[in-house]
């Protein structure tokens, strides 16, 4: 029996002859390949694996979780008693349960045509480096150059005591940068991600020189003919990008249950949403925002959760209105509902919480152009480079990186620094029209203590928001 | 651990690395996390890590060795990895020793502290007595 099944089955087999009412066991097994290409020069390599068993038990109405990479039948038994020791005294007023859910027995696996395990580390290196190449070929003055390349073959095996039995392996690779383009004093930054679930054809699907080049390029152009945004009450066109971010921070976030609960009040946060705020309205009619682990290629693509509850499409905000929160097994039953298999952790080390996977706002029919051809006066922002928003959700500020004026349905100059600050409910009542063209990009989404900074994917089609305050 | 973290810098060495740092932790760490006023999960590791990192004729490698039962054919695989790799022109070297560190004495009380329930109670109790509707947070023994 291979080490994972064996450690895993032994860890539950022991920990159901102690009298607890639940127990799981979790194995992973990562490895990784990381560097950094600073100004062309490889700045370091990282490689390395983890591997390692985590046990999480309900005993008496309470939540105990011990973790080891010492991976021995003692050192097994002993977090197994580690974690029903720590339960123990726990001494909660309430009692935890978990929704139910039917055991399953899946194998699955995210196919890879070209196995990122078969691919060298140089011949990765060299792609980045010719991304690079090619960026100063354009002959910018580029004077901060920054990517990071990473991939990370994930085996997985859990089970628990109702009886599901779940192997996986998922590979997975991600490229962000940072540029910094000046000219005459000034600069213009920018960062983007993007992540992939599969092989090493990832790569050529990003197409990432080109991106690469058309946002250097589109840079350059802001530091030549960028203007002052405009200020005051006006149309916003936001790209997929935005949609993304938008997307990510104020409805994924805010409805994970866990925050809504109050669970992670210390940490990550608490929601502007109510428990009982199912049907509240938060948006137009036009605006669908889910949350999807079963898109595929995407970063957070997965099958089944780390409770073993198979993946589904989430609507959060569905016209315009709260519609499910994102619920793992201890939420779920603390609001008399199920799991819809958001819980995930991000190493065999930690618990599995409430998380997103890939959240975006759902696309209709609009092309780019029939979004901008009603626009009398506002701005076209493709993307942005800073954000920020409070611990409820509810005020955001998100700054922009590319962005143009827009005046009788055409596109104009490039304007530097629009602000977008709203709440929420003002940001998403304002969309009347929602695009076409979905993109993704990669994010890392954090949260909990220990900090748990989770592969995640963010996006959208390109929305139309109709007179917001924009300075 | 200062045995371990000898022996992966002396591998490194003999291997042909002109500089060769370890840092190996063993985490007995424990934890209660608390939040609305009660303890959501209590949390407890045993996990040993060797954090390395080599120079091979400016070729800079970073790694976490996990399995500490295998040192030397790890330490081989990622010098054999540095070998590989590109130079950094960069790479100044790391600052020249040998250095003397005072040694931690940590409280034995902490060392001792098993328990931390009590602990958690006291700072909801405190928070609430005072007129706080709500506390969250955690609790740490490292």
């Amino acid at each position: 029996m291979e080490e994972e099944t064996d450690l895993a089955n032994f860890a539950l087999d022991y920990a159901t002859t102690k009298g607890v009412s639940y127990a799981e066991a979790r194995y992973e097994h990562q490895e990784q390949e990381n560097f950094i290409l600073k100004n062309g020069v490889l700045d370091a390599l990282y490689v390395g694996q983890d591997r390692g068993v985590g046990v999480r038990v309900l005993v008496n109405g309470a939540l105990g979780f011990a973790a080891t990479n010492l991976r021995t039948k003692a050192d097994v038994r002993a977090i197994v008693d580690d974690a029903i020791k720590v339960a123990k005294a726990s001494r909660r007023k309430t009692k935890i349960t978990f929704a139910h859910e039917d055991a399953i027995e899946m194998n699955w696996s995210i196919p890879e045509q070209r196995k990122l395990a078969d691919v060298p580390v140089e011949e990765k290196i060299a792609e980045v480096q010719s991304v690079d190449r090619d960026l100063m070929a354009l002959g910018l003055k580029i004077p901060a150059r920054y990517f990071q390349f990473s991939d990370n073959r994930i085996v997985k095996y859990f089970a628990n005591s109702e009886g599901s039995r779940i192997r996986s392996y998922s590979p997975r690779l991600r490229v962000l940068y940072f540029l910094t383009v000046a000219q005459d004093g000034q600069v213009e930054q920018t960062y983007r991600n993007y992540g992939w679930s599969g092989g090493w054809e990832g790569i050529a699907a990003w197409d990432l020189g080109k991106r690469v080049i058309d946002e250097a390029r589109s840079m350059q152009r802001s530091l030549v003919e960028g203007k002052k945004s405009p200020e005051g009450k006006m149309d916003l066109v936001a790209g997929p990008q935005v949609a993304g971010i938008a997307s990510h921070e104020s409805c994924g976030h805010p409805t994970e249950a866990d925050r809504v609960l109050g669970r992670e009040a210390s940490q990550a946060g608490k929601s502007f949403i109510p428990p009982d705020g199912i049907g509240m309205r938060v948006g137009s009619e036009v605006v669908n925002v889910v949350d999807d682990p079963t898109v595929e290629h995407a970063i957070a693509y997965y099958r089944t959760d780390d409770e073993g509850v198979k993946a589904r499409r989430r609507y959060l905000y569905k016209e315009g209105r709260v519609t499910e929160f994102l619920q793992n097994r201890e939420t779920a039953a603390a609001m008399h509902t199920r799991s819809n298999g958001a819980a995930r952790a991000v190493n065999y080390n930690v618990e599995a919480i409430v998380r997103m996977a890939n959240t975006f706002v759902e696309p209709k029919d609009h092309s780019v152009e029939e979004l901008l051809e009603d626009v009398k006066f506002g701005v076209y922002m493709k993307s942005f480079m800073e954000w920020n928003i409070d611990d409820k959700r509810y005020n955001a500020k998100y700054a922009g990186r590319e962005a143009y004026l827009v005046e009788n349905g055409e596109v104009k100059h490039p304007v530097r620094n629009t602000i977008i600050e709203l709440t929420t409910p003002a940001f998403w009542s304002a969309v009347d029209a929602v695009g076409k063209d979905l993109d993704f990009e990669a994010g890392f989404c954090g949260k909990s203590d220990p900090g748990q900074a989770l592969d995640a994917s963010m996006g959208g089609p390109t929305i139309r928001l109709r007179n917001v305050y924009l300075r | 651990m200062e045995d371990v973290s000898s022996r992966i810098v002396e591998k490194a060495i003999s291997l042909g690395c002109q500089d060769a740092i370890a840092d190996v932790i063993t985490n007995r760490s424990y934890q209660i996390r608390f939040a609305q006023n009660e303890a959501v999960i209590s949390n407890r590791w045993r996990e040993s890590t060797a954090s390395v990192f080599f120079v091979y004729d400016k070729r800079v490698l970073a790694s976490d060795i996990k399995d500490l039962t295998q040192l030397d054919a790890a330490v081989e695989r990622l010098v054999k990895i540095a070998k590989a790799s590109q130079k950094n022109p960069d790479y100044a070297g790391i600052a020249k020793g040998p250095f003397r560190y005072a040694r931690v004495r940590p409280d034995p009380k902490v060392l001792s502290l098993d328990e931390g329930g009590k602990y958690v109670e006291a700072a909801i109790s405190g928070a609430t007595d005072q007129g706080a509707k709500e506390c969250a947070g955690s609790f740490w023994k490292y």
